[in-house]
Formats: C-alpha cells, structure tokens, sequence
C-alpha cells in the first residue's frame, strides 16, 4: 500500500509516517521544509526499508503547485491512503487576529486540506479500496475568544469531512474523520491544557490499524467524545467562566 | 506579507530541572523541537543551551537563566552506510536506538557510557567514555564530523579538516560551541551478542589496580567494584570483572534493546528518604560479595546488559532517595595511580566518608582543552549525598590535584572553577577560544556560569 501523508515532518503527521513506515507502507510526504522531510525520508528508508518520496510545500501560502502532488504520488504507483494531519494555531488568535495570521490559519487547517483532496480524490477512486483520513479538534465544538480561527477552520473542516464522506458513499474510498483532544505535539506545547495531553504515537498506532476498517467521525481519546457532547451544553454564563 | 509570519510558533514551557546526582535543581523555560527552523528561532531568541537525556550529574544541559532547548525528538537517521561503518544520526538519538539500528548489521559503537537513553548529542558535548576507554579511548574518537548551529556562523558541517579548531572544541565543549544537529559515527564490527564476564576477587583497591593492569590489554574490557564502607578490611574488598565478546550470533531485529524503565534525573528522586546510609551499604556489600561468589566465576550475559549494568537495575540510583548522590570520578597520571590509591583509602577511612561503592578502569588519551582524558587510571567514588560527603569531597579535590590527576567535570554538580583551573592544563585555552566564538556567551548552562567559563 502507498499512503500520502500531508504535514508529515511533525508532530502527529511524523508519527504517522513512522507507524506507516513499520507497517511497510510506501509513503508519500508532504511538508513545508524539505530539510525535515528529507531527514524523515532517510529515516524511514533506512529503519524499515520503506520508498518514501518527498514533496516540499507551503501549504498554508498560495496554495499553488498542487500539480505536483498528483505526478509525485504517481512516482509510487498511486494512492491507497490519503491522511491530513495538518494544522496550525497561531499564538494570538483572538478578535484582533490580523488578516494574515487569519488567511494563513484557514489555509492551512480548512483549505489545504480541501485542495489537496480535490487534486488526488479522482486517483483514490481508481484504487481497489482507498482511505482518506482528516482531523480535526474538539476545540471546534465550541470556540472560544482565545482560539477564534482556528476552531473556525476546524469546523469548517469537520463539515467538509461530512460531505465528502456522503460524496464517497458507494465508491471504494473510506472516509474518516478523528476528533482530537489535547495531544502532546508541537501545537499543545507552551499551553496550559485542563486534561493531559495523549501520545501522538499511540493515535498514529491507532489510525494505521484502523485504516480502511473504521469511518465516519472517531474520537481520540475516546473520552473526548463527551467533551465534545457536552461543551455546547454548558450554559454561557459558565462557559465564559472556563479556562480551558 | 504571509510569508513574514514564523512558524510554527516556538511555544515554551518550564519546568524544574535536576542535575543527575540530585545536587542541583532550577527551573526553566523549555522547548522541544521537531523540527529544523524552531531550533533556529529558538537560538536566534535568547541564551539557550541543548538538553540530551538529561544524564549528566552537573547541570550541564540546563541553568543559568538558559531556554533549555530539549533535542530528544531529533533523533532520525540521516545516513547509514554498513559497509564502510558509518552512520549519521540527528543528535537526541540515543544509544539505545542506534543500537537497534545497527546490531543486527553487526556493527556498534565501539563507545558506550553507562546507560542507554544517553544521546549522541549529549556523548559529544561531555566526550564520555565507555567500558574500555584504555582500549576504546572517548567519544570523539568515533566522531568523523558534526553539524552544528551557531546563531552568528549558521549551520556548518565540521570535522578534522573543515573549522577543526570549532571540531576539536565540540568534542567536550559541554555545548556551548553551538547545537548540534547531527553527528557522523565511525562503528566498529560486532562480533556478537552475547558477553562472556569473568570475576575475579580482590581484597584491596591496590589488587584491583594491578588485576585491571593485568586484564585490560587481552579483554574487551575489565573494571573493578570495591565495597565503599569506610572500615579497616572491608574498604577496597570486591571483584575485578573481566569482559570478553565472544563471536557468536546477531540479535534478531526488534530484539536488541529489552523493555526497562528509562530512570531520568526527575523519576531517580522517587523515594524521599535515602536508604543507603553506612549500615545499609555494608550490608548491601557484604550480601553483594556473598551472592557474586554463590554464582559461577564465568558468566554469559546479553552484550545489552553488560553494556548497560544500571538499565534494568535502576533501584541502584533510586536508594540515594531525593537529596541524591555524589559522585566523584578522578584520573590520574598511571605512576601517580598507587600512591593515590593509597591516599584515598588513608583519606576514606579517617573521614569515614559514606562512600558506597568505589571502581577502577584504565584510560588513554589527550590531555587537552576540558576534556575528562589522558593515560592514567580512572577512579570513581559513589557517596550519599550530605554535608559530611560534599566535605569529603574537597578532600578529593585536593588528592586530585596533589597527584596531577583531573576530575570529571560532568560527574560532579559542586566541583569548583578553581578546581578545573589548577587540574586542567587546557582550561585557559578553551576559556579563550570559547570567549572568541561566543562573546555573548549564548550558550550557557549553570555548569558554564560555575566554571567561569
């Protein structure tokens, strides 16, 4: 099997890369800086004796060559599995988030992802049997004035996810779609978290198992989903209140 | 104007450090890249130092009001070319994962301190030795070049001939030459798996010397342990180990490193009260020295736990309870080595020092820059951290330095700039070079600031 791997150099996106890899899966990285994909790549050649190809891309600037994604996922004989661990928060992201900070935030947690899915879905169509993995946050079921656009483009995302699951519904592509908690990667760090963080690796471990079985929406950790559940329940006049 | 945001953001975060001996603890901001350009902005931001696995008994990798800059989630291999014995690895890599890697290729480093969750980055910076460093020398012998950042020169790749000077001070520059990124590493060929361990016993640090002196030359390694109880008769009791690597079939992939908890700096001051103390350790010798000699004289072992003898037996450290232990590692010229040994024992015992356990190795090398090396005999002291021990321990400073010997900077959380001064020759050479790459002194670490360097 090939598998795509978007924002792969990482956090979440390396461990899946890793947990791919041992599972003996070509793979396919995508990631801003070609010094980490190139260090990832090597890596995972040599440890499992994987191909790995590699494709430098900003993806939360102009959204341009997009193209090449198709001609290097070819390079692997085409996709089976397409997973977007990709995202981003920006420090101050409250009401005064300036246009850029905010444009970069949607492309890169919402738009990205929608692009790069357009460009390789008519090749995961023509596979036997293909999975496309998002994720997203449970800081989407109820935003708050400190994570304004980034639990936007995280909803926005889930939504998409609905619809493109109903768009793959009697194709052989598998859609899936985790929920993520608090997970001790890069994008958690420096922030204070109410519950503990999860180990990215044991997600990864989780998402490779369940690749092409499990679709629809998943949560991890699975308590989430009564985070989740419960977080637009909360009167207002509490929420506010919260530190989360 | 996108293109000006940084990303992602270098979020830190603090946290309370401790040196490995217990006798320094601070806290501080850190983070922990995964990435290339958050360690660049990271460097470029304020005075940082990078962080191993944390394993060293002086805060060398924390302090000073330094970001700690944790390198453990760079640990990929770059590079490995078996067949001309070479590997290059991101600097967190630890010992134990390069080991997996190339075990079962029938290489090792032939270079490998005492526990395996060190990484290469932190063998580098504190140019440690192994089981063999008379045979084996230190670290940077297995070093072929580096990539390290500096905030002012960028990202250089160094080594004998490229910036040497910039080389040879990395090698035991306890990281404030720069970060390292990754390093190159010269194997050697691993003829198996499995070590063969002779013991043989002594009654006296001076038997230990001569049996090491004896054994060290035809074994792939020999050491001694000595009962550390400061009584007349059992001081200086123990056994002389005497280690060989048979040929003999490779671990299987997947079955190189066994499952063990990973002691780190924080978790060994689990228990709040020390159970070591002068009855405890007696005792523990005694029983010691009565089980070894109930087994039999030659023993084989998997070559991971004869590497690695405190990986599966942490509780060692975790008896030292919070306040620790000292430790106290000196090396001294080979014609110098009786009488100190003579001296010491006179020392421990009219101290009473709460010495634990004590040990004897052989040593080669150049006595260069700060850099824990030379020809000459190796002695390590283990004592119950307290004021009674950090006494004895300036007892030892002075021992030190009446026998020209050097003590290990890395080995001891207390030990005094004017100490480092008078024993190593280098010292001024280092400062000088050091003061002429970093004037700002961008890397520094409480080690640094204390050894006025």
């Amino acid at each position: 099997m090939t598998a795509v791997v978007v924002g792969a150099s990482a956090g979440l996106g390396r461990e899946l890369a890793e947990a791919l890899a041992a599972a003996g899966h070509d793979l396919f990285v995508v990631s801003s800086d070609v010094r980490d994909l190139e260090a990832l790549a090597s890596d995972l050649r040599i440890r499992h004796g994987v191909r790995v190809v590699v494709l430098a891309l900003d993806l939360g600037g102009e959204l341009g060559g997009l193209d090449r994604l198709k001609r290097a996922a070819a390079e692997l004989g085409g996709p089976d599995a397409l997973l977007l661990p990709i995202g981003w928060t920006a420090a101050a992201d409250d009401a005064t988030l300036g246009r850029d900070v905010a444009e970069r935030l949607v492309r890169t947690n919402f738009l990205s992802v929608t692009a790069v899915v357009a460009e390789l879905l008519p090749e995961l169509r023509r596979r036997p049997r293909a999975s496309i993995v998002g994720f997203g946050s449970v800081a989407a079921s109820r935003a708050r004035g400190t994570n304004m656009a980034y639990s936007a483009s995280k909803r926005a995302l889930q939504t998409w996810f609905e619809g493109l699951r109903h768009a793959c519904a009697g194709t052989t592509v598998r859609v899936s779609f985790y929920v993520l908690g608090y997970l001790d990667t890069s994008l958690a760090f420096g922030r204070r978290t109410l519950l503990p963080r999860a180990d990215p690796a044991r997600l990864a471990e989780r998402v490779v198992r369940d690749l092409g079985r499990l679709e629809g929406v998943l949560y991890y950790p699975r308590a989430w989903r009564l985070v989740g559940a419960a977080l637009p329940l909360v009167p207002f006049f509490i929420f506010k209140r919260l530190k989360l | 104007m996108a293109s000006s945001i940084r990303l992602p953001a270098t979020a830190s975060e603090t946290a309370s450090f401790h040196s490995f001996d217990g006798g320094f603890v601070e806290r501080a901001a850190f983070c922990r890249p995964d990435r290339y350009r958050t360690v660049e902005a990271a460097v470029a931001s304020r005075p940082v130092i990078a962080r191993g696995g944390g394993y060293s008994y002086a805060a060398a990798s924390f302090g000073s009001g330094s970001l700690v800059l944790d390198m453990t989630r760079l640990d990929r291999v770059l590079r490995f070319e078996p067949a001309k014995s070479l590997v290059e690895v991101e600097a967190g890599m630890r010992l134990e994962q390069l080991l997996a890697l190339t075990a079962p290729r029938g290489l090792i480093l032939p270079v490998q301190p005492g526990y395996p969750a060190i990484t290469v980055g932190g063998c580098v910076a504190a140019n440690v030795h192994g089981k063999n460093p008379q045979r084996e020398g230190t670290f940077r012998q297995s070093v072929v070049d580096l990539t390290l950042l500096h905030p002012r020169l960028g990202t250089l790749r160094i080594d004998h001939e490229h910036e040497p000077d910039l080389f040879e001070l990395t090698c035991g520059g306890y990281g404030l030459t720069g970060i390292i990124l990754a390093a190159t590493l010269r194997l050697e060929p691993l003829a198996g798996w499995t070590a063969s361990l002779e013991r043989v016993p002594i009654e006296t640090l001076a038997e230990g010397l001569a049996g090491v002196r004896e054994r060290t030359g035809s074994a792939s390694f020999a050491y001694t342990w000595h009962e550390g109880t400061p009584a007349p008769g059992v001081f200086g009791r123990g056994f002389v180990y005497v280690g060989q690597l048979p040929e003999g079939p490779l671990p299987p992939r997947g079955e190189v490193v066994p499952r063990y908890r990973h002691l780190t700096a924080a978790s060994r001051r689990r228990f709040v009260v020390p159970l070591w103390g002068k009855a405890t350790s007696r005792l523990f010798g005694a029983s010691f020295r009565a089980a070894e000699g109930m087994r039999a004289v030659q023993r084989e072992m998997p070559l991971f736990d004869a590497l690695f003898p405190f990986a599966r037996r942490g509780e060692y450290f975790l008896l030292y309870g919070r306040r620790g232990l000292a430790e106290y590692q000196s090396l001294v010229p080979h014609e110098a080595a009786s009488d100190f040994l003579r001296d010491l024992e006179r020392e421990v015992l009219r101290a009473r020092a709460p010495v634990v356990m004590a040990s004897i190795k052989l040593f080669r090398g150049e006595k260069r820059l700060l850099r824990f090396e030379g020809d000459g005999v190796c002695v390590t002291l283990n004592l119950v951290r307290s004021a009674e021990a950090l006494r004895f321990l300036e007892v030892l400073d002075r021992l030190t330095l009446e026998f020209s010997g050097l003590p290990h900077i890395v080995k001891d959380s207390r030990l005094p700039a004017g100490v480092v001064a008078r024993s190593y020759p280098g010292y001024a050479e280092f400062l000088e070079k050091r003061r002429a790459l970093d004037p700002g002194r961008t890397f520094r670490s409480e080690l640094s600031t204390r050894l006025e360097l």
